[in-house]
């Protein structure tokens, strides 16, 4: 905004986990709700790390932006007007859309892009962290999306083409009266399933694609094409830039979230935490004593409470809260 | 004669080499080729305003098409307030005076708040201005718009996170 700069300077970036608790608690302070307590906390977290505060402070700058300008608001002219604005959002879209497909926003500092935010708004579908959610495209093809994922649709009268962006999704195809094929593009690779369940999962994490057939098969490649790998049920195979390694048994377990449970069969608790730690805002950890105990169970990913109780229940652990935001299981 | 400045040079540079594609893909944009042209001039004097080190860029293209593409939708943004206010203003009962200042600078207030309210949904801007500008709880919001506290906070979270996002990201 022209009129008012946010310079930054060289100050060191607020890393995300923090960015996303400055988000919780700014959004619970705004609620006019805020119980004695809770400012108690919140006043600790401010005063815990200095990330916090200045965090925090960017929120605050934020709201004062708009408060500041209520009274120039405040009239019905204005305010209807705001209200009845409609910024061509799609052009908007298309253009971002544009320039990420071409390559030209590469991981350059000035721009804004990369950040999962940004690049969630110009997603046809997302997921933020915990969150999973279910559609049924016009095709009669459910999708489920894994927490944090960006997903893109498209069908033409060729074919039917969903790229995934970043995180997991699971497919259950319908066949199409037209007869268009479904396609998935992640960034290595190309999926094309022959009657089918089956998910794919794409980290920002350098280890590549992932698929997972249930039913069905499919026939995966490179995205640039090359011979395809046929991949049958209950089969899974990695797929990094250049190669579609060999299929290995399936581990269904992997695919619960869509029922939305973790499935632990005698799991560390490391890898656990790591797993867990996928829908969670914030830092989720294990101190290293307790790191090798193995859990064998299936743990309700909408209540996080519960699931730290199971555990302490089943192990000898004990769940420490710093805040909300950071957990440590620690040896009872 | 004067001694151009090695950035005057690169600058210089990037403008024989890419105006020409610059002003192509702004006219994809645009309708008129004049704005496409007008654009582009811009876009070169925001650069030339940054003075960001450019033999360091190592995508010129891109950092061009981002400076044009802030600019594209700056004007998209200031058409879409303009286009709202005069709708507004014709559905006033009587008609209402106001210097050509004054609206300027009204219009102008309301480009910069619809820049933070960026890529917020209806329902989710009638939301957040409800809270922010006239101070309602989530609770009072709620039932103003029938909706359950937990959908408002959320909207809430969603609407503070666009904004961060758009200002510091």
């Amino acid at each position: 905004m022209n009129a008012m700069p946010v310079h930054e300077g060289q100050e060191t970036p607020i890393p995300e986990s923090v960015r996303d608790q400055a988000l919780a608690w700014f959004t619970l302070a705004q609620s006019g709700e805020i119980s004695p307590q809770q400012q108690e906390q919140l006043q600790r977290w401010r005063e815990s790390d200095p990330h916090h505060e200045r965090a925090w402070q960017r929120f605050n700058t934020l709201a004062q932006q708009l408060q500041r300008r209520s009274h120039q608001l405040s009239s019905p002219l204005a305010r209807q007007t705001l209200q009845q604005t409609r910024t061509p959002d799609r052009d908007r879209r298309q253009v971002l859309k544009i320039l990420l497909g071409a390559g030209l926003l590469g991981s350059t500092a000035w721009q804004a892009s990369d950040s999962f935010w940004v690049q969630s708004a110009l997603a046809d579908y997302h997921t933020a962290t915990g969150e999973r959610s279910h559609h049924t495209l016009a095709d009669g093809t459910q999708i489920w999306l894994n927490t944090r994922t960006l997903l893109d649709v498209q069908f033409d009268a060729t074919e039917r083409r969903l790229t995934l962006r970043q995180g997991e999704i699971d497919v259950l195809t319908a066949s199409d009266p037209a007869g268009r094929p479904l396609l998935v593009y992640t960034a290595e690779a190309r999926l094309q399933p022959l009657g089918t369940r089956f998910t794919v999962r794409r980290e920002d994490d350098g280890r590549g694609t992932l698929v997972a057939v249930s039913s069905g098969r499919v026939a995966a490649r490179l995205k640039d094409g090359g011979e395809a790998s046929v991949i049958q049920a209950s089969s899974q195979a990695w797929i990094s830039s250049s190669r579609v390694y060999p299929a290995q048994p399936a581990n269904l377990a992997d695919t619960a979230w869509v029922d939305g449970f973790i499935v632990a069969e005698r799991m560390r608790l490391a890898d656990f935490v790591q797993a867990l730690s996928r829908y969670l805002p914030g830092v989720l950890r294990c101190d290293p004593a307790v790191a090798g105990l193995r859990l064998t169970g299936s743990y309700p990913l909408n209540d996080t409470e519960q699931i730290f109780t199971m555990l302490e229940q089943s192990l000898p652990v004990a769940v420490q809260r710093r805040t909300r935001y950071w957990v440590t299981f620690v040896a009872r | 004669m004067t001694n151009h400045s090695s950035f005057e040079k690169d600058v210089e540079h990037l403008y024989l080499e890419h105006s020409g594609w610059l002003k192509n893909w702004l006219r994809k944009r645009l309708h008129e080729t004049a704005d496409a042209d007008d654009l582009a001039q811009d876009t070169f004097v925001r650069i030339i305003g940054a003075r960001r080190p450019i033999n360091e860029l190592r995508q010129p293209l891109a950092y061009l098409a981002t400076i044009a593409n802030s600019l594209l939708i700056n004007r998209w943004r200031r058409q879409a307030v303009e286009r709202a206010y005069q709708q507004v203003l014709a559905e006033q009962p009587q008609a209402m005076e106001m210097s050509p200042e004054d609206k300027y600078l009204l219009i102008e207030t309301l480009v910069e708040v619809d820049e933070l309210l960026h890529g917020m949904p209806a329902g989710m801007r009638e939301i957040f201005l409800l809270s922010q500008l006239d101070g309602l709880t989530y609770k009072q919001i709620g039932s103003q718009l029938g909706m359950s506290v937990d959908k408002v906070q959320k909207s809430m979270s969603k609407a503070f996170a666009l904004c961060y996002a758009s200002q510091f990201e």
